[in-house]
């Protein structure tokens, strides 16, 4: 009997104290989220596919979930992985598309992130390469190939060879099958990369990933926006100005516009605006 | 013929009795529920994730009848000498062994049967939430050919229950045997693929080679029937491929059961 009248005071101790550790452990948990990441990445090719066993898919959706999850975070605490940090990821998109090769997200992925955040354009191509051999019908690996090869490295030549093959596609929208053909047209890479994100933006539901790209398209446009206005200004001054301050002193611009990632904007000498933030968040401390 | 429905029937009752349903409709209310969350974390393959929880969630309900019903449905009969009571009526040994797995396989058709109905649901629901144009690469007809060869799987995996299950008298034993008869059968594709292509530096033994090759051919290829990742991204098998994989899971279900009737007319079961 007593130990009956003590079993409701035990049950409800019990209850307040499940909600009040909740908390503290997720936040053991979230302290060591880094290194289930780097385990799980690290497994051989052929060990992952058989103890999948039939639910391969199943354990690459994880897998991802993972790693959108490791990134999310590091987006939330205005943080930047770290080198080793992106090689583990890399691994972990290889494994991925290992287990479903024609799995779309993880080839988004490495494309967002690691050419735009972590300059790895070489890692993002060899994984778009693989997306062309498994996504036969899809457009978006060839066309992130050309865009890449056009952007950030420099090569116009093959990024149309890239845009010709992304605009045979099936399901290769009407403008990607103009780009190839204007290409040479764009002087101006900042337009190409506005472009490019708005297109990103429209089919991505991650909140997180939203934020980074609406940020950076933020950046982006901000930037296209003081490269029109220096040209407006060299064509009524017939010079250059010398810093964005003169724009200010002519009138044709209100104020310096705020950097989204904490930076100041400058004028380069060939007429372009950089910022000193480098498009990356600092490091929060 | 009728004998073997009435077994099929009682098998079957059997089943529902150990209210196996209200289990499948909670694991299809919680499956819905959870594919739909876990999909909307996705960029933009929706209609692939919410399909992949899903249809792994059929395969795992159908695996449920081969590992845990069919051995306690025919092991504890004869562990409990409740067979007597059946071959006591002009029942043929065959016609048992035939009904027990009849009665097997309409059960897993019925559990595979509601899961793939919430599945459907799901992806309607998905479609509401993020969108048609998430869910243009899924086809019905892609569905279900994968559900369709699941259920053959799991049909493979119960007719070889029944012949581990006329072997030995052990349910435990049964079980163990099913289980590695899984693992074999969903990895032994892999193996045989590995070793038929020449790796620089790995040296395969002839011995090796050999059992792998008796092996294929002695377990089945569980692997050829995972369809899933196909209807996730939209892929139909023709109708060649797909009658070729049929007939092989069919053939090999008639071959078991052959054996296991073999064994079981040549049992002691006293």
């Amino acid at each position: 009997m007593k130990i009956r009248n003590l079993s409701y005071p035990v049950i409800i101790l019990a209850a307040f104290l499940t909600v009040f550790f909740t908390n503290p452990a997720y936040n053991v948990r979230g302290k060591y989220l880094e290194e289930t990441i780097s385990h799980l990445g690290n497994l051989p090719t052929e060990l992952l596919q058989s103890v999948s066993l039939e639910f391969k898919g199943v354990i690459a959706d994880f897998l991802l979930m993972k790693t959108i999850s490791f990134m999310g975070m590091k987006i939330v605490e205005q943080e930047n992985p770290d080198k080793e940090e992106w090689q583990r990821i890399n691994q972990m998109l290889i494994r991925i598309t290992d287990l479903d090769g024609r799995f779309r997200d993880p080839y988004v992925l490495a494309e967002m992130s690691f050419v735009w955040q972590a300059g790895m354009i070489d890692e993002a191509n060899i994984l778009l390469e693989k997306a062309v051999k498994n996504r036969p019908d899809d457009y978006t690996p060839l066309y992130f190939l050309g865009f890449n090869h056009f952007y950030f490295l420099n090569d116009a030549e093959k990024a149309a060879v890239y845009l010709r093959q992304a605009a045979l596609k099936p399901n290769a929208p009407d403008y990607v099958k103009g780009l190839a053909a204007r290409f040479s047209l764009y002087s101006k890479q900042t337009a190409l990369g506005i472009l490019f994100l708005e297109n990103l933006l429209q089919d991505t539901q991650d909140k997180n990933i939203r934020m980074y790209l609406e940020k950076r398209l933020t950046a982006l446009e901000i930037i296209d926006s003081l490269e029109k206005t220096v040209i407006a200004f060299r064509e009524s001054f017939q010079q250059m100005p010398t810093s964005l301050d003169d724009l200010v002193r002519s009138g044709l611009l209100e104020n310096i516009p705020a950097d989204p990632y904490g930076g100041t904007f400058f004028l380069m000498d060939n007429g372009r605006i950089y910022t000193t933030s480098k498009l990356v968040a600092p490091l929060k401390k | 013929m009728n004998n073997i429905f009435a077994v099929i029937s009682i098998t079957f009752k059997e089943g529902l009795r150990q209210r196996i349903l209200y289990g499948v409709i909670i694991s299809a209310l919680f499956v819905m529920f959870f594919a739909v969350l876990f999909s909307g974390w996705f960029m933009r393959d929706i209609s692939k994730i919410i399909l992949d929880f899903c249809l792994s969630a059929v395969s795992v309900g159908g695996l449920l009848i081969p590992f845990f019903l069919a051995v306690n449905l025919l092991s504890k009969d004869i562990e409990r000498k409740t067979i007597y009571a059946i071959l006591a009526k002009p029942i043929s040994r065959t016609q048992y062994i035939l009904g027990k797995f009849g009665g097997l396989i309409a059960l897993a058709a019925v559990v595979m049967s509601i899961l793939s109905a919430s599945s459907l649901v799901s992806v309607w629901i998905g479609k509401l939430l993020y969108g048609a144009r998430f869910f243009t690469d899924f086809s019905l007809l892609a569905f279900t050919q994968a559900v369709l060869m699941s259920w053959l799987s799991v049909a493979v995996l119960i007719a070889l229950v029944v012949v581990w299950c006329c072997v030995t008298t052990s349910a435990f034993l049964a079980t163990l045997l099913t289980l590695f008869t899984y693992i074999i059968g969903q990895t032994i594709d892999d193996v045989v693929r590995f070793l038929s292509v020449d790796t620089v530096g790995v040296e395969i033994s002839a011995t090796v080679e050999k059992t792998v090759q008796v092996v294929k051919y002695i377990f089945p290829n569980l692997a050829v029937f995972d369809l899933k990742l196909q209807a996730a991204h939209n892929v139909i098998l023709p109708f060649g491929e797909f009658t070729t994989i049929g007939m092989y899971g069919v053939c090999y279900c008639i071959v078991a059961l052959s054996l296991a009737v073999l064994i079981f007319q040549k049992r002691d079961l006293a």
